[in-house]
């Protein structure tokens, strides 16, 4: 396994006017579950081309290992990618699909034969080897894709959104399996990802991009509790936080005290789990009609609008379907203060 | 409800008449040609005729394999239609693999340069190739008579057409993987592009086995003909053996209609291809 390090990688495709990709920096460590997480068209699955030698960088540097690899073409970057759609040879039985890579690489018969049947236990692949690609499901293709990653025992694991192909129950099941599998073999692994609670459960750190830029690094409880700006900290969590300008927040009854509160361009973001309510009248909390309420078993999420402002709760109550007033309040250490001219973080609340 | 039956019926029927017609006027000058080469002279003219033969004969094939060398020949098309088939159905999908699937400066432009090329008639080239393979001597050669067809506009387009619904992850896995770019050809693309090649290899095998005016015109020596070239040279200027020449006909349609049938099974597929979402 190694270290990938990425130096200002820029990418601009031919005849567009935006860069796809602008200065992209990051150090992926040796054994890391790295996460790259960004709405769709965010240049997440080019940067991990990039990474692959798949797309060629209009700027910057990708090393693996501290050795340079901008001229080195795919094959010899020691690398293995699991494609969004699989991208299994058809035509190939299973067992030819995970031997491919090694038959090519020239190495001994028997090392290969014991290789593809310890990857193929390992991934619950033994009955199938001998079946096409056709006639498997898309659970049994994608876990074929990544046998095919595993056995060349790469420096490093590049996955393109593996599980957006399963249907939600599998997907929650194999996100599990994949980040255990991955920490058994010690895989250094870049996962690209538009599903935030893949990329917050399953990764070490989570590179979170928006229009090619990075937006935030950190690791899942870093970016969850300290968003670096208001698209990161409305893009984690769902519901997601709710934004509140500073007029909003006197509308609602809320007067803040302090060094950044004084700020005109304040903008406040509070989690709506950090919204506590109450279905009876409680003495300092703020009244408010109930918009909408969406029951989803253990929590329910609330719409709630005061004086014109919108902002939205979740809380583990029963809450009563016919009940249209709510009390609610919030505790100030939970707000989180942005600039709204800039969107970046000013402090949190304490 | 009966009423939807009732139409569905005579609509069914209307079809299936239709259909029957038109399998009879299809088939109608092959069963002819099959008759008649099993066909005395003498019945061939009869004022009457039967569609079977009333006597079956094989004078018509004999009279044929003594008046011409049909093994000759016939090794002649073979070596034609074969090597003509086997080279375009090579160059055409290299060719379009490398516009379907290769990034290089003006590719577009050049792909569509090279369909404007279809609007040529081949007749107008004919002369300048004919003249170009003589200066290098090509005449009366295997060479002259394979070559100038081995790459074809149209099959590069073909094929072109169906590796572009190749998903392109296919590829980039096979790199990854360490295939060469000649590997990820010839092991990755060209199996999977079998139902396109299985169609092109019958157009082209069919389309050199029946090929007249370019064999006549490269081959000069009589030992040199292809089958159609020599069942031509058969035919009298003032009278024509009819069972003969429809032995020859014979001879000459069954081995496409051999070629077809075997890859019947693709070329339906490859014909279709494109047609639905796969």
């Amino acid at each position: 396994m190694a270290e990938v390090e990425l130096s200002n990688i820029s990418k601009i495709f031919e005849g567009a006017v935006r860069p796809v990709l602008s200065d992209i920096s990051f150090t992926v460590k040796d054994t890391e579950f790295v996460s790259l997480l960004g709405p769709s068209g965010c240049g997440k699955t080019t940067l991990l081309r990039i990474i692959a030698g798949l797309e060629e960088q209009t700027s910057g540097n990708v090393a693996i290992g501290a050795r340079d690899m901008n001229r080195v073409a795919p094959r010899d970057r020691d690398m293995a990618f699991v494609f969004q759609n699989y991208a299994l040879y058809p035509h190939f039985s299973v067992r030819d699909n995970i031997s491919l890579g090694l038959r090519l690489r020239k190495i001994a018969k028997t090392e290969i034969e014991a290789r593809v049947t310890a990857t193929a236990g390992m991934l619950g692949l033994d009955a199938l080897l001998e079946r096409k690609p056709r006639s498997l499901s898309g659970g049994q293709r994608q876990r074929v894709a990544l046998a095919r990653a595993l056995v060349r025992n790469p420096k490093v694991f590049l996955l393109d959104e593996p599980l957006s192909n399963l249907d939600a129950k599998l997907r929650d099941k194999t996100r599990g399996e994949l980040r255990m599998l991955f920490k058994k073999v010690k895989g250094t692994v870049i996962y690209v990802t538009h599903d935030q609670i893949e990329a917050m459960t399953m990764s070490d750190k989570i590179v979170i991009l928006q229009d090619g830029r990075i937006q935030q690094i950190g690791t899942p409880s870093e970016i969850y509790e300290s968003p670096a700006n208001i698209f990161v900290a409305t893009f984690i969590g769902t519901p997601q936080m709710n934004i509140l300008t500073k007029k909003e927040m006197r509308a609602i009854g809320c007067f803040l005290t302090g060094t950044e509160p004084g700020r005109e361009d304040l903008a406040c973001g509070i989690r709506p789990e950090d919204v506590e309510a109450s279905a009876a009248p409680r003495q300092n909390w703020i009244e408010g009609a109930v918009d909408l309420c969406e029951p989803a078993g253990a929590l329910t999420t609330l719409t709630i609008s005061v004086s014109g402002t919108t902002l939205r709760c979740s809380t583990t109550l029963k809450w009563p379907t016919d009940q249209t007033s709510v009390w609610f309040t919030f505790q100030r250490e939970h707000i989180h203060f942005f600039s709204s001219a800039e969107g970046a973080r000013i402090s949190s609340g304490t | 409800m009966a009423t939807v039956k009732r139409c569905s019926t005579a609509y069914k029927a209307v079809f299936y008449a239709f259909m029957v017609v038109s399998v009879i006027i299809t088939l109608f000058p092959f069963v002819w040609m099959l008759s008649t080469s099993f066909k005395s002279p003498g019945e061939i003219f009869t004022r009457q005729p039967t569609i079977l033969p009333q006597v079956w004969t094989l004078a018509g094939y004999k009279n044929l394999f003594a008046a011409v060398n049909m093994w000759l020949h016939l090794c002649n098309s073979v070596i034609y239609a074969v090597s003509l088939t086997a080279l375009s159905v090579l160059f055409n999908a290299m060719a379009a693999y490398a516009f379907a699937k290769l990034r290089f400066p003006g590719r577009e432009k050049l792909f569509a340069l090279l369909l404007v090329t279809m609007m040529v008639p081949g007749q107008v080239t004919m002369l300048p190739v004919f003249l170009i393979l003589k200066s290098m001597g090509l005449l009366n050669s295997y060479a002259g008579l394979v070559l100038p067809g081995s790459a074809a506009v149209f099959a590069i387009f073909m094929i072109r057409q169906f590796m572009m619904d190749i998903p392109e992850e296919i590829l980039e896995a096979a790199r990854i993987d360490g295939f060469s770019e000649f590997a990820i050809f010839w092991r990755i693309m060209l199996p999977l592009c079998r139902p396109i090649i299985a169609t092109l290899t019958v157009f082209s095998f069919i389309g050199a086995w029946n090929d007249f005016l370019w064999p006549l015109i490269i081959m000069l020596r009589e030992d040199k003909y292809t089958l159609p070239v020599a069942l031509a040279s058969i035919n009298g200027q003032y009278n024509t053996d009819w069972g003969l020449l429809m032995a020859g006909a014979v001879v000459v349609v069954a081995p496409a209609v051999l070629v077809f049938l075997l890859a019947q099974k693709h070329y339906i597929k490859g014909i279709a291809a494109g047609a639905v979402k796969g």
